[in-house]
């Protein structure tokens, strides 16, 4: 009986927890499709009744979104990627070498990530508008790995960490390089840990607003998250349907990286770091 | 205005002033002939003038496409690019670029960026990168690059017979717009480039209903006309507020957006008609008399008459109770008046247009500015001299861009498609208080201090003398950190 009412109580949490976290994704998603009368309809209309593909129209053929979208892309696809390759060898470093300074240089990295990132926009501008880096997609990709390094480290060190030493001890007796520890022991184990971190990498990037508002300039370095606050005005009615539609174009990455590699997901939660 | 963008924005201000005040500032350099010097119009005097051909507008065929003849395509192979915030504006500058482009023969690349952040963003490249050769931006900011020298004088270009066009017409700017919009400190900053004054929206169709005016009448004792003072106004909101008067055909009889980044209006659109003013020359506040109490308590009692939620109400929910017929009165930018004429409107063809009760309304307004730091002064001044020309006017009237020159608002085809014109043109006359007081760097932060204080006293908190007192003695202290004030 006990058992059952624990049961009622989290599956009644959950919905809770599920009602407010899908709300918003139904609510932006019936909006995209909703013509501009329903939308500012009071009462609300909970469930779209009629349906319009106008407001995805709006977003390709006036605001130039195809073009946005691929930066975006091409943006967090290049961090995501110089990033898991930068961490995956440095969490390794962190987590198996045992060398003078290492806790200064773990410690260092993790309060790096302590600092707001509004504090660096100003140095990323001198040094930028130095090198001509500024509205340079190339740029964007540069800061991006840079704000990510920290946590990427981080959670790398934590699935090292998981590892039984007995398994490089092996690798060792079988006369492994330290490299190939690293190559054909400790990568493939650590699959679910890349596919984690790649994620929350990818989507830190997808998301950036600050730094590509201070960094670019022209219309054809432009990102989504730009993109689609550009479509508030001042003294005009907010275009609600193009925006609701806009952003979900924006969602689709980020939920079929998601639903694809939920698998690693799960396991990478259980194995690293992350689970707390 | 300025404080109606999302706060998000003001995030990164604190690191666009520590930015401004380490790095190189207002450097004025001129690398082009420039202003005195010969132009490359005058080098090329003898060309023949490039044709562009201009479209028709509102069934206005536009002529001046070539800037009276002194574009030839001259610039050919150089580029300026003008910085602006995204949406009507950029749409606007880019239709006119592309016709400069062919007249001038140079590239024009317009940069936008979002509401929230645009003013940042453009401060801190004035400052440091130096990308921009224009910029088009709220007269206040532009007052305060001038003050900061990051804007420079138009005057020199204009006198530079070689350079302008004959048919530049300053004298046809409407004359308060070039005054309070483009001067600064004597000198000729910018080019008015949009205007916008509050306008007073009412119902037409209610205020001229034979039974309305007869109840009104048989109430107050008096005829139930537009009105055209505060004391007319109030009569007039309590008269149509439902919850008054059952028999009125609408819910509210005053209603304006007031959430707390635009309550002030309410107090400022009363402000100069009782014969205050914001700001003095001197930059010292000149509201807290009789005339900053009597305008801030109209206000407290004008809102009686208003929703409940009047606080809380910006742009959308303001526009849409009015669209949706339960307001009789309204206080509003133009741009309401898509809203209200639009096919989704229930007040189509119902809606009445007048200058705000009191005769004194509060005006916003753009204005296009160069950069001090231009490699292409002469080629930028002829961009924003064409930019604003009678005719390119016309272009941008389709991105909600009103005409900033009277001779456009005399034209019969624009007076009979935008019928809200004559109102326009006569708020635009008759304002005296910036919607942002025009104090260069703390624009802002005032707009904040006069929320602050007037959402108080309109919800009740807070007295009216003690408001006035209280934003007196926090104006003094933010413009004195300036060190602009006049001793």
């Amino acid at each position: 009986m006990k058992r059952h009412v624990n049961r009622l109580i989290v599956a009644a949490f959950l919905s809770v927890f599920t009602f407010f976290f899908m709300f918003p994704i139904y609510w932006t998603l019936t909006t995209s499709i909703k013509p501009k009368e329903a939308i500012i309809k009071l009462p609300p209309e909970w469930f779209p009744v009629h349906f319009t593909l106008t407001n995805y129209a709006d977003v390709f053929t006036q605001n130039h979104l195809l073009r946005i979208f691929f930066n975006s892309l091409f943006v967090a696809s290049a961090t995501t990627v110089i990033t898991v390759a930068i961490t995956a060898l440095g969490g390794y470093g962190f987590s198996r070498f045992r060398f003078r300074g290492r806790s200064f240089w773990v410690y260092t990295t993790i309060i790096v990530r302590m600092i707001p990132g509004l504090l660096f926009i100003i140095p990323y501008y001198v040094m930028f508008q130095k090198v001509g880096l500024l509205d340079k997609l190339s740029g964007l990709v540069i800061v991006n790995v840079t704000a990510a390094l920290p946590l990427a480290i981080y959670l790398f060190m934590g699935f090292y960490n998981e590892m039984p030493s007995e398994i490089f001890e092996s690798a060792t007796m079988d006369g492994c390089s330290e490299y190939g520890k690293f190559a054909k022991v400790a990568l493939p184990l650590v699959t679910p840990g890349i596919v984690v971190t790649s994620i929350l990498v990818f989507i830190g990037a997808w998301n950036e607003f600050s730094l590509s508002l201070i960094l670019t300039f022209s219309d054809d370095k432009k990102l989504l998250p730009l993109a689609i606050s550009s479509l508030i005005e001042v003294q005009k009615d907010t275009p609600l349907g193009t925006i609701a539609a806009a952003g979900t174009i924006a969602m689709i990455p980020t939920v079929i990286l998601s639903l694809t590699t939920q698998k690693y997901i799960v396991e990478g939660f259980t194995a690293g770091a992350v689970k707390g | 205005m300025v404080n109606m963008m999302n706060r998000r924005g003001l995030m990164l201000l604190g690191s666009v002033i520590i930015a401004g005040s380490v790095m190189s500032g207002c450097a004025s350099s001129k690398n082009e002939a420039g202003a005195g010097g010969k132009t490359n119009s005058s080098n090329e005097a003898a060309s023949p003038a490039v044709k562009v051909e201009g479209p028709e507008v509102y069934g206005i065929k536009l002529t001046d496409m070539d800037a009276g003849g002194t574009l030839k395509g001259q610039y050919k192979g150089k580029k300026i690019v003008v910085a602006t915030m995204a949406g009507d504006t950029e749409k606007a500058l880019k239709d006119a670029a592309g016709y400069f482009q062919k007249a001038s023969g140079a590239t024009v690349e317009v940069q936008s960026f979002p509401a929230e952040s645009y003013m940042e963003k453009i401060q801190l490249d004035l400052q440091t990168n130096k990308s921009f050769d224009a910029v088009v931006m709220p007269v206040a900011l532009i007052h305060g690059f001038a003050e900061g020298g990051l804007v420079q004088d138009l005057k020199p270009y204009i006198n530079n017979k070689d350079l302008v066009s004959p048919n530049l017409a300053l004298d046809d700017f409407i004359p308060s717009l070039l005054d309070i919009y483009g001067n600064y400190k004597g000198k000729l900053v910018a080019f008015p480039y949009k205007p916008d004054s509050q306008i007073f929206f009412y119902r037409k169709d209610i205020f001229e209903d034979p039974k309305m005016k007869e109840s009104f009448k048989a109430k107050t004792g008096k005829e139930l006309t537009v009105p055209q003072t505060p004391e007319e106004m109030l009569a007039a909101a309590k008269f149509f507020t439902k919850s008054l008067n059952p028999d009125s055909p609408v819910t509210y009889g005053y209603s304006t957006m007031a959430d707390n980044t635009a309550s002030r209006w309410i107090w400022t659109n009363r402000l100069a008609a009782f014969g205050g003013k914001d700001i003095d020359k001197d930059f010292k506040p000149a509201f807290n008399n009789e005339a900053g109490l009597k305008a801030l308590q109209f206000a407290v009692d004008l809102s009686k008459y208003a929703p409940k939620e009047l606080l809380t109400l910006h742009w959308d929910e303001a526009n849409t109770l009015f669209t949706n017929g339960e307001v009789a009165m309204m206080e509003q930018w133009p741009g309401l008046m898509q809203a209200a004429e639009s096919d989704k409107s229930k007040v189509k063809g119902k809606v009445g247009y007048a200058v705000t009760p009191g005769g004194a309304p509060t005006m916003g307004g753009w204005s296009a500015a160069m950069s001090s730091a231009t490699k292409n002064p002469e080629l930028t001044y002829k961009f924003l001299e064409y930019v604003t020309s009678k005719d390119l006017e016309v272009l941008k009237i389709k991105n909600n861009m009103d005409p900033t020159r009277t001779s456009n608002y005399m034209r019969p085809e624009l007076k009979k498609q935008f019928p809200m014109y004559p109102t326009l043109l006569d708020s635009l006359t008759k304002g005296k208080i910036l919607a942002d007081p025009d104090v260069p760097f703390v624009s802002p932060k005032l707009d904040d201090i006069m929320e602050l204080n007037i959402q108080s006293v309109l919800r009740g908190e807070l007295q009216p003398q003690k408001a006035l007192d209280s934003m007196e003695k926090s104006f003094n202290e933010v413009i004195a950190s300036t060190g602009i004030m006049k001793q």
